[in-house]
């Protein structure tokens, strides 16, 4: 059984809500943004840990 | 098991409904249109309250204006295209807006009909939280300040003597239902850098990966619970009692700490007041807040609303008994 606990985040606005980023940076196994938000992804280029467990929206919207 | 955030049930229906808040939008535009001609809404009056700081009574006001005022509701029904007798085909009004988006429907639109029926169920609700949205979205940006909106609403149609089904009881009690869920009370960690948060969550693996588990756990129970009388108090009582002690845990570690890491990372890290995570997230109005919630239960939630279909429509719900099969299971498994 899969007990990952996955956070889907679709920001309302075009900037990510940073403290729910971090917050569920802790408290949860993943986070899932949009693929829209690949520039963000990006720029977390120096934040490398913290994108191994953020990943693009495709593989989990159809 | 996955929780959703923000936008949560327009962005579910992304796909096949991707026009809805172009729809919800244009449907307000359209009323408010509606009103203002007719004088019953007058936004100057709006600008007015926010010189004098009191937007939020005058959001209220509207809020409850636009949706409890039986002769607005005849008034804007009566300048409504009849959904239903045009066979669900899209009205002018939202065909003219949609032209305006420079985003025109397509003549044969395949998910019009679709959407139409789902739109129908949950518009007022979009209609009032776009109204919300749309003048006091600062406003609202705290959970707590929009739940005393909903208090004010609620008191408000009270005095004015309107007995109105959109707030019954049932609905209440789904709105306590959904804020209870959330009220465990999480760390607010925002304080502290990226870097921070990485180390914190390694030194904390073992706490943490106890409250996760207890958290799915409670996705499960949702999911497994049939929904009768007992169930909110049923849900509350896996929080307090499975949830919470995880999250004490948590805190008491940071707190009694020898690392000094732990220590100093203590010290950004606000304990009180408690923290929603959802509404740290959440900026909208409660009613997204109590779809949003309905997501988070887990999206297996529609399998128990299957055996209780009748709550689940007396709450204006109906449209997650249509969207849950199929889409959702797509989506997570």
């Amino acid at each position: 059984v899969n007990t990952k606990l996955v956070a889907v985040y679709y920001p309302n606005d075009v900037i990510i809500n940073e403290k729910f980023l971090k917050m569920a940076a802790l408290y949860f196994d993943e986070i899932v943004l949009p693929n829209d938000y690949t520039h963000f992804l990006e720029s977390l280029e120096n934040d490398g840990e913290l994108r191994r467990f953020i990943r693009k929206g495709d593989d989990i919207f159809f | 098991m996955t929780f959703f955030f923000e936008n949560t049930f327009q962005a579910k229906l992304k796909k096949d409904l991707s026009y809805l808040s172009y729809y919800a939008k244009a449907r307000f535009l359209h009323e408010t249109k509606i009103l203002r001609e007719n004088g019953i809404i007058k936004f100057e009056n709006f600008i007015v309250a926010y010189r004098e700081d009191k937007v939020l009574e005058k959001l209220v006001e509207i809020v409850v204006d636009i949706v409890c005022n039986p002769e607005i509701e005849s008034l804007i029904e009566a300048n409504y295209p009849v959904l239903n007798s045009r066979g669900n085909e899209p009205p002018d009004f939202f065909l003219e807006f949609m032209k305006e988006q420079g985003k025109p429907l397509p003549k044969d639109c395949p998910v019009a009909k679709s959407i139409f029926w789902e739109i129908e169920l949950i518009v007022d609700m979009i209609r009032t939280f776009y109204v919300a949205n749309t003048y006091g979205y600062r406003l609202l940006t705290d959970r707590l300040e929009a739940r005393d909106l909903l208090k004010k609403v609620v008191t408000l149609l009270t005095k004015k003597g309107f007995k109105t089904p959109r707030f019954n009881s049932s609905m209440q009690k789904s709105h306590e239902l959904g804020i209870s869920v959330f009220e465990y009370t999480l760390p607010d960690v925002s304080n502290l850098s990226f870097e921070e948060i990485l180390e914190l969550r390694e030194e904390l693996k073992d706490l943490l990966e106890n409250y996760r588990l207890k958290m799915w756990e409670l996705a499960r129970f949702i999911e497994l619970e049939p929904c009768d009388v007992n169930f909110e108090s049923a849900v509350k009582e896996v929080i307090e009692n499975r949830v919470v002690p995880e999250v004490k845990d948590l805190i008491n570690k940071l707190k009694q700490s020898r690392n000094k890491f732990l220590r100093s990372v203590a010290e950004k890290i606000i304990f009180l007041p408690p923290i929603t995570i959802l509404a740290s997230s959440i900026n909208n109005f409660p009613y997204i807040l109590f779809f949003s919630t309905l997501a988070v239960l887990g999206f297996e939630i529609y399998d128990f609303i299957d055996f209780n279909k009748k709550i689940v429509k007396s709450n204006g719900l109906s449209f997650i008994l249509k969207v849950g099969k199929g889409t959702l299971e797509k989506t997570l498994f």
